[in-house]
């Protein structure tokens, strides 16, 4: 996964990815965004603006959550990740 | 890239000459007084390394292709002027003061410009110099002083008719392995905290002040610099052993005058050398960049309408009408702040050199708003937080068995609020209004990167009236279109 910057997030970003890792316990690995074993990256930005810079993480899978309201989307969109 | 740790160690390594109260510091790092600046700037190196700030605090080296910190960068793109905002707000944000590293990475992006205009004129090796500096600056991940501002003496005189020409730093002598300058540098923010110091002209110069147009990097512990710091307000409660009354318990800036007594500087880190007609040409985008960079004083207001609303709710008074829209006001100028940063930023261009540079009338115009805002939303917040900010006692009168029980007593706003969680939220806010960071926080604001007028004058040179006077006698009528 990969954080925005977090120059002024509009929600405790490390919190809501908390929470998505407590929902997808085990069935998930979570490594660092650059890591080759990556298929998938979730990229947390803090308001939305949603500025991250995902300009290396071409061929990869995204998946963008800038709003915490959006974060049960993200969990149901995760656990149908084959 | 260093670690926090990494860089502490590499400061203990530097033997700098420094004064403070009369007294040679033995041990700069460590001194009470020092130390919370070297915090935070020692915060830019640990929070590169968090995953949660990275996207901001990192970048890639377009010289060498390597993760560096984004303080040793040279912008390459928009966005990357806009990172370097957000990094600003964001590093402001978490220590609460002046975190000092800015001024190094801007007077680098200016050398980049302003070294490959002269060597395309002069035919000079300004550039490949100054590109040697700055690997070496990117592997070792170095802090460098920004240092324009000489001490200026008369100012209605020109460097070369001052009655001390020493005044303005210049050039004393020139040999085959390098030149040889005297003078001073004011007002250097984190000076004692750097590995490098950048020199700059502080203006324009002319011909005949042309030993004057002279820009150079030097360790800080080259032979012939001395330190001298400045006082701040509140400096000394930091020598009193306790952990309430700084306000700001881990952090804070520090500034010094830098003298350059007859300082050799060998010719591979000489950037400019009697281009005169260069000189103003640096300075303005120095200049333009460090206006920019005042989206720090966003981050310092985060923390301080944070404090205002805490110390609300902890009085009492966050339901008052009153005090929630001054609150919005305390937003809306912060606020305001940012978008011009942002915005000078965004509309930034490439200049020959590669470098990317900020739009400069909106650079200026965000700090022409740096110069007020700050004062109104520190006025606002004293408001709010009331006057017993002002006329608390000591942290040691609330830890003696005589007098705390009474401040106790009679300082508890909210009952279910540890009264000494109010007075840690009050001292925090008069150290941000007019404690040690008060020195950032406003006259920082208000002078640093140019005083207010220096603003004015740019924002006047470079908006088009012509063309907005066009408009107007168009649409009444005075020019009649056909």
């Amino acid at each position: 996964m990969k954080y925005c910057g977090g120059c002024c997030p509009r929600y405790d970003r490390l919190a809501l990815f908390e929470q998505i890792r407590h929902a997808l316990h085990g069935r998930i690995e979570w490594v660092h965004h650059l890591d080759d074993a990556a298929e998938t990256i979730l990229v947390i930005g803090g308001c939305e603006t949603d500025c991250a810079d995902v300009g290396n993480l071409k061929g990869k899978q995204l998946i963008r959550l800038s709003d915490e309201r959006a974060l049960q989307t993200v969990i149901d969109h995760l656990l149908a990740l084959k | 890239m260093k670690t926090a740790a990494e860089y502490e160690e590499s400061l203990r390594k530097l033997n700098l000459e420094v004064y403070m109260f009369g007294e040679r510091v033995a041990n700069v790092v460590d001194n009470p007084i020092i130390r919370p600046s070297m915090n935070a700037v020692a915060k830019t190196y640990e929070m590169a390394w968090k995953p949660e700030f990275e996207d901001i605090m990192t970048t890639t080296s377009h010289l060498t292709g390597k993760k560096i910190n984004r303080f040793t960068h040279i912008h390459q793109s928009t966005e990357d002027l806009v990172k370097k905002t957000k990094m600003g707000r964001l590093m402001g944000a978490q220590t609460g003061c002046c975190f000092q590293r800015c001024v190094g990475t801007d007077a680098m992006n200016a050398l980049s410009m302003t070294t490959f205009e002269i060597d395309k004129v002069h035919g000079t090796d300004y550039n490949k110099r100054f590109l040697d500096f700055l690997k070496y600056v990117q592997e070792e991940d170095l802090t460098c002083d920004g240092a324009m501002t000489d001490p200026k003496g008369d100012r209605s005189l020109p460097p070369h008719k001052q009655v001390d020409p020493d005044l303005f730093l210049r050039v004393v002598e020139e040999n085959a392995d390098g030149i040889v300058v005297r003078g001073a540098k004011a007002h250097q923010t984190g000076a004692v905290n750097s590995h490098e110091i950048i020199v700059m002209p502080t203006m324009a110069m002319q011909e005949a002040d042309k030993d004057y147009a002279v820009s150079f990097a030097v360790p800080s512990d080259a032979e012939g610099i001395c330190f001298i710091m400045g006082r701040q307000s509140c400096d000394l409660r930091k020598n009193e052993g306790g952990n309430l009354d700084q306000g700001n318990l881990f952090f804070g800036g520090h500034e010094a005058l830098i003298v350059f007594d007859d300082v050799f500087v060998p010719w591979q880190r000489v950037f400019m050398h009697k281009e005169f007609e260069f000189s103003g040409h640096l300075v303005e985008r120095f200049a333009s960049y460090h206006r920019q960079s005042y989206a720090c004083k966003t981050g310092v207001g985060d923390v301080l309408i944070g404090a205002t609303q805490t110390i609300s709710e902890y009085n009492g008074t966050e339901r008052a009408s009153h005090v929630k829209d001054k609150l919005i006001e305390m937003n809306h100028l912060n606020e305001t702040l940012y978008c011009g940063s942002v915005a000078c930023a965004a509309e930034g261009h490439k200049e020959p050199s590669g470098t990317y540079l900020v739009n400069t009338l909106l650079a200026n115009v965000c700090k022409q708003n740096v110069t007020r805002y700050p004062y109104e939303i520190a006025r606002l917040a004293q408001d709010i937080a009331g006057g017993l900010m002002v006329t608390l006692p000591s942290e040691k009168d609330l830890r003696s068995p005589e007098t705390g029980k009474w401040m106790e007593k009679y300082f508890k706003g909210k009952a279910e609020i540890p009264t000494e969680d109010r007075l840690r939220i009050l001292r925090l806010i008069e150290n941000i209004t007019l404690g040690t960071a008060a020195v950032g926080y406003l006259t920082e604001s208000m002078h640093g990167a140019g005083s207010p007028q220096a603003q004015r004058i740019m924002i006047s040179r470079q908006v088009n009236l012509k063309e907005k006077q066009k408009l107007a006698q168009k649409l009444c009528g005075v020019i009649k279109e056909d």
